[in-house]
């Protein structure tokens, strides 16, 4: 599990593998995807290779990728799954005080007689 | 026989021999005739111009070597290609078979497929600043 601030963004890459643990190929660029896109919003390079994961909402969320192995004129879909990522909002940035400020002191305005 | 490709390093290392070889001989000659301390540091001069003759000729040697392997690599008929060869038709027609053997090994094999993908996230960092208006 992964924690960030509503502030902060990750730049995530993928390994992609076979069955032996060789580096992988695949068909196209891999499509990037959250599982709730009012936490976590992806933008992936032109490649699909990376991405840049922002952080918008507070919550628990995760990153998807999937990309077709079959390498021909077929599909065969695989997906990928982060950790899941928890938001919070950087305390720093919460509002601690409250701050009154006076201005001068001036006469009251006498009460309106009868 | 080629020609030397540097002929100005030759001459500069040449030179520089030139002037070391007299000066060793002395310095051996110097060495003869001193006091005991003298004779310390004449040595050490004479290890020190020792070497660096040594370290000179074995570069001018090996600049001789490169000459004569251009001079071979050039009867060797470089930079010519070496042409195809020709065959008589029975080779040729073995060449063949083993050619479609290879072919038919080949196609055994396919490519593994790609199974599993791994996100991996860096570490969070700010986000840059918003250019909106």
């Amino acid at each position: 599990m992964a924690t960030a601030f509503t502030d902060q963004q990750f730049d995530a890459t993928i390994a992609i593998t076979t069955a032996s643990g060789a580096a992988g190929k695949v068909d196209g660029a891999p499509v990037w995807a959250t599982s709730d896109a009012t936490i976590l919003t992806a933008t992936a390079a032109a490649d699909g290779m990376s991405a840049v994961i922002a952080c918008v909402g507070v919550g628990t969320a995760h990153v998807t990728v999937t990309a077709d192995a079959d390498l021909s004129a077929g599909v065969a879909a695989i997906t990928g799954v982060s950790e899941d990522i928890v938001v919070t909002v950087d305390p720093a940035s919460e509002a601690s005080t409250i701050t009154v400020n006076l201005g001068p002191a001036v006469a009251k305005t006498p009460p309106a007689g009868p | 026989m080629a020609d030397d490709p540097n002929l100005v390093l030759r001459a500069e290392l040449v030179a520089t021999l030139e002037i070391l070889i007299p000066q060793i001989r002395g310095l051996h000659a110097l060495a003869l005739v001193s006091s005991d301390d003298l004779a310390v540091a004449v040595t050490k001069q004479i290890h020190i111009r020792e070497r660096r003759r040594d370290l000179l000729a074995a570069t001018v040697h090996a600049i001789d070597g490169l000459i004569q392997a251009l001079a071979t690599l050039d009867a060797d008929g470089y930079p010519t290609p070496i042409p195809d060869a020709a065959v008589p038709a029975d080779l040729l027609t073995e060449l063949q078979g083993e050619e479609t053997d290879m072919d038919a090994a080949v196609d055994l094999f396919a490519l593994e497929q790609a199974t599993s993908i791994s996100v991996l996230l860096g570490i969070p960092t700010e986000k840059p600043p918003s250019t909106g208006v």
